[in-house]
């Protein structure tokens, strides 16, 4: 998809994870405001939201590790991580415009974004590792559990989001 | 062969029984834009003319201002006069603004070696809102028959389903570079976004 991404095979193969990573930080903020957070409490949302960015990818790559098992003999180990984390790019639209939707217009409507991005990168995910071996048959499981994976993600979201909402109340 | 590819097989027409049918094709695999964007975006853009890409985004932006001004007409807040005026609003900003926002992602993207025309962009914009019509429509059912308020919760998420199919509407117009892509599409989207905002709900 990205010219980043046209690379023989000895160069390494790009990832954006810190970009990844960083739109989880803002969506965990996004989402401590919606709770009505503030000073440390916000801190917590961003670290959570982080972490939570951090683990999800990790367990999505070991999930597609096996699921794209050819891609990675071809391209190599690194190709997982970098079609990954190519697709979960597309976080950046969806969070910068949840930004403006609650400073802008005051909308409490975080999850939906965050649920709305998550599921589009799983399949933005799709079609980076079809870029990266265009030669590879793409079977129904390959195209679909990335996206399955994703929509359990943005369900896990939602339940972490309530589980830190209620612990930091039992806190405070 | 992809599911785009399956329903959007042009069958022939002729008459009004035909056209009706043609228009109920495009209908039908215009929809599948939320199952495989890039597909139709690369293969079947070309059966869409511009007046009926439009006519899909302004329809659903018809609906979601309606809803709003349905919501507010139940709080007392809006006489039947200004619901009908927001719904024309609506039919305003899904039609001439969904098309002046293509034609500046458009222009944004002449310096990464955009080839496609922008025809091309309206087209694919417009019919991004395919899923958001399903939403609208989906709304204004639960707005009549439930009596829910349904500008928001179903506004917002049919806008998100549009902004996937825009973001590689984007992709496709920059030749597939990264950040202009994602630059371009987020300011498309904040314009789309707070435009809408702060005309039906603001």
């Amino acid at each position: 998809m990205a010219r980043g991404l046209k690379i023989s095979k000895t160069a390494p193969l790009p990832t954006y994870r810190g970009w990844n990573l960083f739109c989880f930080a803002v969506l965990g903020f996004l989402a401590g405001r919606s709770a009505h957070g503030s000073g440390w409490q916000l801190a917590i949302w961003v670290g959570a939201g982080w972490l939570f960015g951090l683990l999800a990818l990790g367990v999505l790559s070991i999930l597609l590790r096996r699921l794209y098992y050819d891609l990675v003999m071809i391209r190599g180990s690194r190709a997982i991580p970098s079609g990954m984390s190519q697709g979960f790019l597309s976080l950046i639209p969806f969070t910068a415009l949840a930004l403006m939707a609650d400073v802008f217009l005051g909308w409490n409507a975080t999850a939906a974004f965050t649920s709305a991005g998550l599921m589009f990168g799983g399949g933005a995910t799709v079609t980076a590792f079809s870029k990266l071996n265009p030669q590879a048959k793409k079977g129904l499981v390959a195209s679909v559990v990335p996206s399955l994976a994703a929509a359990g993600l943005a369900f896990a979201w939602m339940i972490g989001v309530a589980l830190l909402q209620r612990a930091l109340g039992v806190l405070r | 062969m992809s599911l785009v590819q399956t329903v959007a097989t042009p069958r022939p027409t002729s008459g009004l029984k035909g056209m009706g049918r043609a228009a109920l094709d495009r209908l039908s695999s215009g929809f599948a834009i939320a199952v495989n964007p890039g597909g139709l975006l690369k293969s079947e853009l070309h059966n869409y003319p511009w007046p009926w890409t439009l006519g899909v985004s302004g329809f659903a932006f018809v609906l979601f201002f309606l809803q709003t001004g349905l919501d507010l007409h139940r709080a007392g807040q809006a006489t039947p006069s200004k619901v009908l005026l927001l719904t024309l609003l609506g039919a305003l900003f899904g039609t001439v603004g969904v098309a002046l926002v293509s034609a500046t992602a458009w222009i944004l993207s002449y310096p990464f070696g955009r080839k496609l025309p922008l025809g091309w962009a309206v087209r694919a914009f417009g019919l991004a809102y395919s899923p958001a019509l399903i939403y609208g429509i989906m709304g204004l059912f639960a707005n009549l028959v439930w009596g829910w308020n349904t500008a928001v919760a179903f506004g917002v998420t049919g806008f998100l389903w549009a902004l996937g199919p825009m973001l590689l509407t984007v992709s496709e117009l920059t030749e597939d570079r990264l950040a202009p892509s994602y630059l371009i599409a987020t300011l498309c989207g904040g314009l789309l976004l707070l435009g809408w905002g702060s005309l039906a709900l603001g």
